[in-house]
């Protein structure tokens, strides 16, 4: 049964879809200098807010290259690969894969879409540009830098939207529900590195560096491994995620949403533990006139890590939320980002204390130089009480800044 | 019974326009006496067997291609207008693929159209109104009126719609616009061929066509959302 459903697929697939399809390469160059008047990168596991080193660097930040196969069929397949070249850890590879079907909305005006693959989830108002790139700062606020780091999976999305045009109506709905796996590690960074501001984005083959963490020696977490792996599947469990969208006359975006990686903590493996984390997100994107608009998200949950006996190691409640406002002005963009941020550690296991707690100011001015390029110029501050970075003698109450010109090239 | 009602009393009220109006210049305009563009204004026989002959009489030299165009992502015009026999154009001057549709039951079609090409095989048999999208840009919406007569055209700035000339037969104008109330879209005038310029008053305000815009002001956007 399974074998003849598959051949159909195939004889369809080949039959139909192949027969015309449209090939497009889109991408970003993204160059940068920065200087951080901070700590060094949590990107090599130190406790710095910012994705670079203290001091000045040069870097390609970011080559982005999104590769979309557009078939006459309501199929279309994404693939984006990015390569950074930072200085800090120089990387190449796969950031979404994607297989996308959807259909023509019905005479009422709902349509059904899906997604498989390895994708993200929608919770992000920022990052709607190429490559998952936000087109209004060059870093990305705490909760969506936390999502690029750690929250993309490999699943299965089904979306139902209600256009509401099709009744003379301003408003439209979406529901939206993923099953999934790959990533039982989510929560990890979140809980020993705290929230941070970077526009890095984990690739598929990407371990990240987990912060010297004083129970990592000797302690109670000593079989962590030294790096956690974002994506991989241990305990074989589906997570789940959803999510409603509704909109008002293309002005007004508000998305509530839930999401649940059903994770089974007692599962351990290669220094890999299972992390069960679960968190509710709300977001807003109001377009205030045709220049101005603001973005709000705001995002709560909780993340727990056990022993294999299921004693509770990691028990945290993790909250952000920011406000951003952007003003475009002929060639000219100006944006400003507030956020406030916690974590709240729950647990009594010694040498790990998680809490934190943090503001930060994002204030960014981007100048279109013509269609495709742009330069920016941005400064960040941010000010964040962490215990744990008396780990490793640093300061317990700490603020940080980084000014940053970047040249982009969209294409 | 209330519908009706309204049909009698738009009947009498379009008969108290006919006494004052109507000749080769039309013009539209709100209740506020304002001129109202992009309005589908077309006359038809009053004797609909004499259809056959308003062909035979139609003005040879007018164009039998409508086109619309996607271009800045939007349907351009919003509102097009065309007659059966005329053969319609979809041009997309946007350098992105459009996926556009109608979910019409008489009338449902999809294509893919691609950067620079042009689709011209959709054809319509009889009166209808479509409406039509784009599967990729939900924002962007589009409206076709299809008429059986080549008496037809949209209403420019001025709210005006000229006909060269009008052949020898008593006509009906009727207007159409997907904002326009049922009322006004039902209004059927007799056409007093006595003026050169016959002004027609909606009835009610005309609604506010979408914005066909995308709340993201980005050229690089990529559907994320």
């Amino acid at each position: 049964m399974k074998k003849k459903a598959l051949s159909l697929l195939i004889t369809y697939l080949v039959s139909n879809v192949s027969i015309s399809a449209e090939h497009k390469v889109r991408g970003l160059i993204d160059t940068r200098v920065s200087q951080v008047d901070g700590l060094n990168t949590h990107v090599n596991g130190n406790y710095g807010k910012y994705r670079f080193d203290h001091g000045t660097s040069l870097t390609l930040s970011q080559a982005v290259i999104n590769y979309h196969l557009d078939f006459d069929a309501p199929l279309s397949i994404n693939v984006v690969a990015i390569g950074y070249l930072d200085g800090i850890d120089d990387s190449i590879g796969i950031s979404e894969a994607s297989l996308k079907y959807q259909g023509i909305p019905s005479s009422s005006g709902v349509r059904f879409s899906s997604r498989a693959g390895f994708i993200y989830p929608k919770i992000s108002f920022e990052n709607n540009a190429t490559g998952w790139t936000s087109p209004y700062t060059l870093t990305y606020s705490t909760i969506n830098n936390w999502i690029g780091e750690e929250l993309k999976h490999t699943g299965l999305e089904f979306t139902l939207d209600f256009l509401g045009k099709f009744r003379q109506s301003k408003h439209n709905l979406s529901l939206t529900t993923s099953v999934y796996k790959n990533n039982d590690t989510t929560g990890t960074l979140l809980s020993w590195r705290g929230w941070t501001q970077s526009s890095r984005q984990t690739l598929w083959h990407e371990r990240l560096p987990v912060p010297p963490v004083k129970a990592r020696f000797g302690g109670w977490l000593k079989h962590q491994a030294a790096e956690t792996d974002p994506f991989i599947e241990l305990d074989h469990r589906y997570g789940f995620e959803g999510s409603i969208e509704w909109q008002w006359n293309n002005q007004v975006k508000l998305r509530l949403g839930h999401y649940d990686n059903n994770a089974d903590t007692k599962v351990f493996k290669n220094g890999q533990y299972v992390w069960e984390t679960t968190f509710s997100h709300a977001g807003l994107h109001y377009k205030l006139t045709p220049k101005t608009t603001f973005i709000s998200q705001f995002l709560t949950g909780d993340t727990l890590m056990t022993s294999p006996w299921g004693m509770p190691v990691v028990d945290n409640d993790f909250q952000s939320g920011f406000a951003l406002l952007t003003h475009k002005h002929k060639s000219h963009r100006y944006t400003a980002r507030i956020e406030e941020f916690s974590v709240t550690d729950n647990d009594l296991t010694p040498d790990d204390d998680n809490n934190e707690y943090g503001k930060s100011i994002t204030l960014s001015y981007q100048y279109r130089f013509n269609r495709n390029i742009f330069l920016q110029a941005e400064y960040n501050w941010l000010n964040s009480d962490r215990p744990a970075r008396a780990y490793s003698n640093q300061d317990i109450s700490l603020t940080e800044q980084q000014y940053q010109l970047a040249a982009k090239y969209y294409w | 019974m209330g519908l009706n009602l309204i049909k009698f009393f738009a009947f009498i009220f379009s008969c108290t326009l006919s006494l004052s109006a109507l000749a080769a210049e039309f013009k539209i305009v709100d209740t506020l006496g304002k001129p109202v563009s992009g309005i589908a204004v077309y006359l038809t026989p009053v004797d609909e067997s004499k259809l056959n002959k308003l062909w035979l009489n139609a003005d040879k030299t007018l164009s039998n291609k409508t086109i619309i165009s996607q271009q800045d992502k939007k349907f351009t015009p919003y509102l097009a207008v065309t007659s059966k026999k005329n053969s319609i154009i979809f041009d997309n001057k946007d350098d992105i693929t459009h996926h556009i549709y109608s979910v019409d039951k008489d009338n449902s079609f999809d294509f893919k159209l691609r950067s620079g090409e042009k689709k011209s095989d959709i054809n319509f048999a009889k009166q209808t109104t479509v409406a039509m999208g784009c599967n990729i840009h939900d924002w962007m919406a589009g409206h076709l009126l299809v008429v059986e007569t080549p008496l037809y055209g949209l209403t420019d700035d001025d709210g005006k719609v000229v006909f060269s000339e009008l052949p020898a037969m008593d006509l009906m104008l009727k207007v159409y616009h997907p904002q326009l109330s049922e009322l006004d879209n039902d209004i059927e005038i007799n056409v007093d061929r006595t003026k050169d310029v016959s002004v027609v008053q909606l009835k009610e305000p005309q609604g506010v066509p979408p914005l066909q815009k995308d709340s993201n002001e980005f050229d690089f956007i990529e559907g994320y959302e």
